[in-house]
């Protein structure tokens, strides 16, 4: 161990970007005392970006594992994978295990992630269905969408994991019925009228849609794989498989009520620093900055896990050293890309109406775009965009498609 | 070892499009098929009190220090080269997402007809065996060259230096 670090390890819990990404940090940093990794995974960690290219035949199994040549393993003293956490103890400075294990710690990072929930669906007595988030839920989807032909698969959950599931239902040619609660998709990122076409657009490559709809009952018949599906407009509807994308909370069930500062996630500051002593956060459960509202929240985005998680890591490394951390988190914006199939879609930034603000739509070149300028002294100041492109057989997009790096930065820059 | 940089001095291009060419050619791009530019030149206007002046500007991926793609990237298409320095693109490995493209403020990820994602590699296999990239080899000007990092920044301090003098 080196000079000037404490005893007890460094303990990492969870093994997915934000983990990893403060592993190497840690490494980078000079930090060369013990280091310990607590998953209820295995100990290959996977990508879960991966698992619907996975699930609809884009990517071999293989390539859901993006870390296999860098050797994580070498920078881990003690691995314990497949463990679940009881509890912490953040005055002890100690994680109790579910196996009764106890292990201090001189530090702690909090990067459990998140799992998906489904509020308000209801249950079946003897059919479970399907989420997207672990490389087993993808497993276990794929072979059901491989099973047989056309499989007819219910997706709720409009947002980015409810599409990109629809997507891997589409490639493996299920009949993909699209519900959702809200009467748009994409309803918290997407302006209305991109929403509209964007929906169009999946209409017309075969997507049902059941839009401000929800699901009152599921019956699973006695003598076929089969569901019935009962809509609160009174239709009901067989489906051979469900996939239910509606959101995701933090794994945080292990933290104690008051312990730590917590909203829906762990407050952090810009060092990635709880209001525990010694204790971090990063990714899926970390309420960081949003620069544009100026509010701690959870903005659960690989880029944003693997900055906090590199910025944890590194301020971890300071203070076992002895020094002030220097690299704080720049905090972040709400912003989102995805594709579904030949569709894509891009957003940053806020799309609300709000007084001061005007919306420039436009349509070109087969693109739907709109832009919301913040009315300014001099010049109007843009704060949120929607680009929605089918992306044409060439590959070649507008312009504006390629410009959406320069946009996002453009209203990350008038925030700071 | 020294480490080297591509760098660009603004007031030695005349916007030529010799760097454009010989990028192509590195890299067997088809530009009339569906090949992609890797390296653009733009030509910006200047105003200032009594003049207006075109100022070139040949442009690839800058290979950030802290390139905000790299992080971005979910599926370990982006690499750094640790020999060169250069954020390399493993085709085979891209899904197509544009997260690199949301994560870029210049605008650089550009993606083919296969939907992966093409871009500048500081021509990492020219320069591991010695050899300048394409674009600084061929440029008439010196606009563009591969110099020593420290010289590199030496020389921009100094100019910052006489500009404030």
């Amino acid at each position: 161990m080196g000079d000037g670090f404490t005893s007890k390890p460094v303990v990492v819990l969870g093994f997915g970007a934000a983990a990893i990404s403060a592993i190497c940090a840690l490494r980078d940093s000079g930090y060369d005392g013990p280091l310990t990794v607590v998953t209820d995974a295995d100990p290959e960690p996977y990508s879960p970006v991966l698992t619907s290219y996975y699930v609809g035949g884009r990517i071999p199994r293989d390539q859901c594992f993006p870390w296999s040549d860098l050797d994580v393993a070498s920078m881990i003293d003690d691995m314990r994978s497949n463990e679940h956490i009881e509890s912490i103890d953040v005055e002890a400075h100690e994680v109790k295990l579910a196996n009764g294990q106890c292990l201090g710690y001189s530090k702690l990072l909090i990067a459990t992630g998140a799992q998906p929930i489904a509020p308000g669906f209801p249950a079946s007595h003897s059919y479970k269905p399907h989420v997207l988030r672990t490389m087993q839920d993808a497993e276990r989807l794929r072979g059901a969408l491989i099973a047989w032909p056309h499989v007819r698969v219910l997706v709720s959950g409009t947002s980015m994991v409810g599409l990109k599931a629809l997507e891997a239902c589409l490639d493996r040619e299920a009949d993909a019925t699209l519900l959702g609660r809200s009467g748009h998709i994409m309803r918290a990122t997407a302006h209305p009228l991109v929403a509209e076409r964007f929906e169009q657009l999946l209409v017309d490559r075969g997507v049902t849609l059941r839009l401000s709809q929800t699901v009152v009952d599921v019956e699973e018949s006695a003598d076929c794989p089969e569901c019935s599906v009962c809509f609160d407009d009174g239709d009901v509807e067989q489906f051979d498989e469900i996939i239910l994308a509606q959101g995701v909370k933090p794994n945080l069930s292990f933290v104690a009520p008051g312990s730590i500062e917590m909203h829906k996630g762990v407050v952090v500051d810009d060092f990635m620093r709880t209001s525990a002593p010694d204790v971090f956060a990063a990714g899926d459960v970390a309420e960081a900055l949003d620069v544009s509202s100026g509010q701690k929240r959870i903005i659960g985005l690989w880029h944003n896990a693997v900055r906090q998680g590199r910025c944890a890591g590194s301020a971890i490394a300071a203070e076992c050293a002895g020094r002030k951390p220097t690299r704080p988190y720049a905090g972040s914006i709400p912003s989102n890309v995805i594709h579904v199939r030949d569709i894509l879609f891009a957003s940053a930034g806020s799309l609300s109406e709000q007084e001061g603000r005007c919306f420039d739509v436009r349509e070109e070149n087969g693109m739907m775009c709109v832009f919301v300028y913040e009315k300014q002294t001099g010049t109007d100041q843009l704060v949120g965009f929607n680009i929605l492109a089918v992306v044409p057989q060439d590959g070649k997009h507008d312009v504006l498609v390629d410009e959406i790096g320069a946009y996002r930065r453009e209203i990350f820059n008038s925030y700071v | 070892m020294t480490k080297k940089t591509l760098c660009f001095d603004a007031q030695k291009c005349v916007g030529c499009y010799a760097c454009a060419v010989a990028c192509m050619d590195q890299n067997d791009i088809d530009v009339v098929g569906d090949g992609l530019m890797y390296r653009h030149v733009s030509h910006v206007e200047e105003e200032n009190a009594d003049e207006v002046r075109i100022v070139h500007v040949s442009i690839a991926c800058l290979h950030c220090e802290a390139a905000e793609c790299l992080d971005a990237c979910p599926s370990g298409a982006l690499r750094r080269d640790i020999a060169s320095g250069a954020v390399i693109v493993r085709r085979e490995l891209c899904i197509g997402c544009h997260a690199c493209a949301m994560a870029c403020p210049f605008g650089i990820p550009r993606f083919g007809r296969d939907g992966t994602m093409q871009k500048c590699d500081a021509c990492y296999a020219r320069t591991r065996f010695g050899y300048e990239p394409a674009c600084a080899e061929i440029c008439p000007t010196g606009a563009l060259s591969y110099a020593d990092v420290n010289e590199a920044a030496g020389s921009k301090l100094s100019r910052f230096g006489k500009t404030l003098a």
